[in-house]
């Protein structure tokens, strides 16, 4: 047997393998019996603590599943067809654990693992509604459990005389996937996704339990944990974007992003749903509804971005689904939508009139409830115009048509109609109160985030049009908005600018006066200060980011944005995954180095050489300095035709150069002839005389460059023996860098805004788990919504107030 | 005898469909056109998009000049030079396909923006469609 097809596999391997497809099989028919079991448990009682062991013991097999995968990529077994294709010898140990999600199959068992885990976990607070969420849960499981028998991870690959042999190596991940993010970012969404399962069953076992009162005390901390890990998810792709060239920066809204966007968008709204349920017993099926769609939405995202629709039509590639599996997901798309629509509709109407009565306030003039009315409306309305901005060239596929692709710049234009009145409601939202304040006293409780907030934003103006740092805001550019209408850019983005620093003054502001005050409000402000300082961040970072390209040379720095930039060339080969090219940069307040990376993947099919490269980024307090080394190049000038006697200035190198014509030496056309020119070079240390030629020999023509000085060479490209003309290129002798330099202001109140957003959303996820301790609320009291809140002006107004 | 809607509510409620209609309208009449060689020879528009892949040997990048040129062949075999003002988009080497962003002038493909068609995140270039 050839040696170089690999090594006979261990039987222990095979052993793994067999056992996680064991543990799929296994997991499906247990989530099979738990809804069995906790169907029937409304006849027989006995079976409800069955029906429980069940889905765990489901869970327990996904879980069991999960780690053999992940044992067989830690050792290198690549006689499994997944593990071949997503695993390599040569990964660090990292990559090896990141293959396992890596790829369509391994993706979609992480998926079903963080769901078999939430909803495990939240299935022993459900108290009454265990029956029903158990059933439907095992359903959801059902489904995902289904896609992964016909998706499995765990199929050989093809047997070489009856053995099956272990490759030396596999074929590794994608070179753009090989960054440390592979390792946190698609854990910590997919722990968001499965967080979703959560509040689809709970809302659906409430509506089949006609139950519509007591599920929200307990779901609450599960949405605020869901909004909280897919924001957490989605941003981490954004600083993965950003890291990443040619992924289009922190957000691009390819289908891909937007699969997160949209249930961030309606978990959020269900925060605020649950509020108005809690203080004004109202917006029952609302709720209902926000908590059913981000789980719908996400399976309907996954079904878009595998199913083939999207075609060409996104600038990802996606993978093709087994035709069985696409089926199921189908089906299971279609049972959670169709199947929540249809008992939303009939208990809607079944349960008019038997639902507890509004808490009719009558609060005065703007009051809470409406501001959380309209924030959740507009926040459903974002995830409702991003999913039919995803869903283009589904419809033009379905129609027919000729495919389309909503681009970015049409969903900023169409989004911002939304955006400006959602900040505004953010910022203004938390100064009214639930018995309602009139529009004067609104105005002069907010005078003074108004006033700092415009003053903020001079001051923001000052410095993007002043000439710090040789950074200066273009104050020509435009910026396109819907119907092609143009507007001076920076003028935009000082408007949203104010809109920013008008909602993180706000926010800031209440926090301040709430902190100790109203217990649970410190969670819900920080998330809005993060939320808002995050997008904060991004408008101004994208709006007034600026572009230069520069060659950088070892000998000769360039100025851009204040600095001087001047490479020092590569820290290891250019076919080390690792190499850097470090590069200095300095003016007389600062010096410091930055390493972006580049290395050569081979050639491709013509021979040219493959680069790879990576950014390398400077983060500072006022803006991010972004480095992008494009290969490497040693032309110091394209080729340049010159009659004799001709003088071309050489601004980058600072030359003049002149050609004086050429001689012949030999006979033209024979081999062996060849052709001088006499080049002459005044730089600032004087002039220099040169004579590079080419040659006629055996094999073709000779290129024989002829120094210049310590740093180039002159190349004489051709001659044109009618004129006497010649072509004549300067060449460095050490490689130059083709760079780009981004100018990206406050980029870090990005970075700064999700870690608040993310400790905000924690921690309002831990007040509600502690107040959910406490004992049932008599109807007058639940109705405060904010325990401890009722000597308080953000107090909802109670029942027997009223 | 049936509940009576507020007013209020008639009003969200005819605005969220106007508003709905308005959204769709907009991202169907402006979403850019995904285009063969063939119909972009045809077409005007400057937002059109073109995908295939780089014929191999006809990449040729000044990075004085600013400048990428090179063929595209469609997913029918037609071919098209492109002309890409710019520092060649990074990575292009490693990339599966490429959409060029521009129109048709004299010939050839210009454009303002080149997007590499990556592998997914989730998938591996052996695996990408």
């Amino acid at each position: 047997m050839d040696a170089s097809l690999g090594t006979p596999a261990a039987p222990w391997s095979l052993v793994v393998g067999h056992l996680g497809h064991a543990a799929v099989l296994g997991a499906l028919a247990a989530f099979v019996t738990a809804i069995v079991l906790a169907a029937g448990s409304a006849k027989r009682p006995e079976w409800t603590p069955w029906s429980g062991r069940a889905a765990w013991l489901g869970g327990a097999a996904v879980a069991t599943a999960f780690a053999c995968l992940l044992a067989l990529f830690v050792r290198d077994q690549f006689q499994f067809a997944y593990v071949f294709k997503h695993g390599a010898l040569d990964h660090e140990l990292r990559y090896k654990i990141a293959g396992v999600w890596s790829g369509q199959q391994g993706s979609i068992l992480l998926w079903a693992s963080t769901t078999a885990l939430f909803g495990l976990l939240a299935l022993r607070g459900t108290g009454g509604y265990r029956r029903w969420y158990t059933v439907v849960f095992g359903a959801v499981m059902t489904g995902i459990t289904s896609i992964l028998v016909f998706e499995s991870p765990f199929v050989l690959r093809a047997p070489v005389d009856g053995q099956f042999l272990v490759p030396t190596t596999g074929q590794g991940m994608a070179p753009s996937l090989l960054n440390y993010w592979v390792t946190i970012h698609p854990p910590t969404i997919f722990l968001g996704f499965g967080s979703l399962v959560v509040l689809y069953c709970w809302a659906m076992a409430a509506m089949l339990q006609r139950d519509m009162v007591g599920w929200v005390p307990g779901v609450r901390p599960w949405v605020l944990v869901s909004t909280t890990l897919v924001g957490l998810g989605l941003t981490m792709g954004g600083f993965w974007a950003y890291e990443t060239l040619g992924w289009g920066g922190f957000w691009m809204w390819d289908p891909v992003e937007n699969v997160s966007f949209v249930p961030w968008c309606l978990t959020a709204a269900l925060i605020h749903g649950a509020f108005v349920q809690q203080a004004r017993r109202k917006w029952f099926f609302t709720n209902a509804f926000l908590a059913c769609m981000p789980f719908v939405a996400f399976v309907y995202g996954t079904f878009l971005t595998r199913s083939g629709f999207l075609g060409d039509t996104s600038v990802h590639s996606f993978a093709s689904m087994d035709r069985n599996a696409l089926w199921t997901l189908v089906s299971l798309m279609a049972a959670t939508l169709f199947g929540f629509l249809g008992v939303w509709a009939v208990r809607r109407v079944q349960m008019r009139g038997q639902l507890p009565a509004p808490i009719m306030a009558e609060p005065t003039g703007l009051h809470r409830e409406s501001f959380f009315a309209v924030g959740s409306w507009l926040l459903a309305a974002f995830a409702i115009v991003t999913a039919i901005g995803m869903s283009v060239p589904l419809i033009q596929s379905l129609a027919g048509q000729q495919p389309k692709v909503v681009e970015e710049q049409l969903y900023n234009t169409v989004l911002a109609f939304f955006f400006v009145p959602l900040v505004l409601a953010m910022a203004v939202g938390p100064f009214v109160t639930w018995r309602g304040l009139g529009f004067r006293a609104l105005v002069v409780r907010m005078l003074n985030v108004l006033a700092v907030s415009i003053g903020l934003t001079g001051f923001t103006l000052l410095w993007a049009k002043g000439d710090w740092m040789g950074m200066t805001a273009d104050a020509a550019a435009t910026a396109t908005l819907l119907l092609r209408w143009e507007v001076n850019q920076l003028a935009w983005v000082m408007s949203l600018t104010w809109l920013c620093w008008f909602g993180v003054v706000a926010s800031g502001w209440r926090l301040a006066e709430t902190f100790g005050q109203v217990k649970g409000s410190v969670g819900g402000m920080l998330t809005h200060l993060g939320v808002l300082t995050a997008v904060f961040g991004l408008v101004f970072s994208r709006g007034l980011q600026q572009k230069e390209q520069l060659l950088l040379t070892s000998h000769n720095s360039v100025k851009a944005f204040g600095y001087d930039w001047l490479a020092q060339g590569p820290t290891k080969t250019y076919a080390d995954r690792d190499n850097k090219v470090k590069v200095l940069v300095s003016n007389p307040l600062a010096r410091f180095e930055m390493w972006p990376g580049l290395y050569y993947l081979g050639t491709d099919e013509a021979g040219e050489p493959r680069p790879f490269i990576w950014p390398g980024i400077r983060n500072q307090p006022l803006y991010d300095l972004y480095l992008v080394v494009h290969g490497l190049t040693f032309d110091a000038s394209d080729p340049t035709d010159m009659k004799v006697g001709e003088t071309r200035l050489l601004p980058t190198e600072r030359m003049l150069v002149t050609y004086n014509g050429y001689r012949t030496e030999g006979t033209p056309g024979m081999a062996g002839a060849k052709f001088v020119a006499d080049v002459t070079v005044d730089t600032v240390n004087g002039r220099l005389t040169t004579q590079p030629a080419i040659k006629l020999g055996a094999s073709g023509i000779e290129d024989l460059p002829a120094d210049l000085g310590d740093h180039h060479r002159v190349r004489l490209v051709k001659i044109d023996a009618a004129t006497k003309g010649a072509t004549l290129q300067v060449l460095y002798k050490e490689p130059a860098y083709p760079v780009e330099v981004f100018y990206k202001p406050f980029t870090v109140l990005v970075w700064g805004g999700v870690g608040i957003m993310t400790i905000g959303g924690f921690l309002a996820a831990w007040g509600r788990r502690t107040s959910r301790r406490t004992p049932p609320a008599a109807p007058t009291t639940e109705a405060k919504g904010e325990p401890g809140a009722a000597d308080h002006d953000d107090a909802p107004v109670p029942a027997a107030q009223v | 005898m049936g509940r009576q809607m507020k007013p209020g509510a008639i009003f969200a409620y005819v605005l969220s469909a106007v508003g709905l209609t308005a959204v769709v309208t907009a991202f169907l009449t402006n979403a850019s056109p995904y285009v063969t060689v063939a119909q972009a020879a045809t077409m005007s528009a400057d937002n059109l998009h073109l995908a295939g892949d780089i014929v191999p040997g006809t990449v040729q990048v000044s990075p004085h000049s600013k400048r990428v040129t090179f063929t595209l062949k469609d997913a029918e075999g037609r071919t098209m030079p492109v002309l890409y003002r710019g520092a060649p988009p990074a990575n292009m080497g490693s990339a599966t396909k490429v959409v060029a962003v521009g129109g048709v002038k004299d010939g050839v493909f210009a454009c303002e923006k080149l997007l590499l068609k990556c592998p997914s995140k989730y998938e591996s270039e052996g695996g990408a469609s």
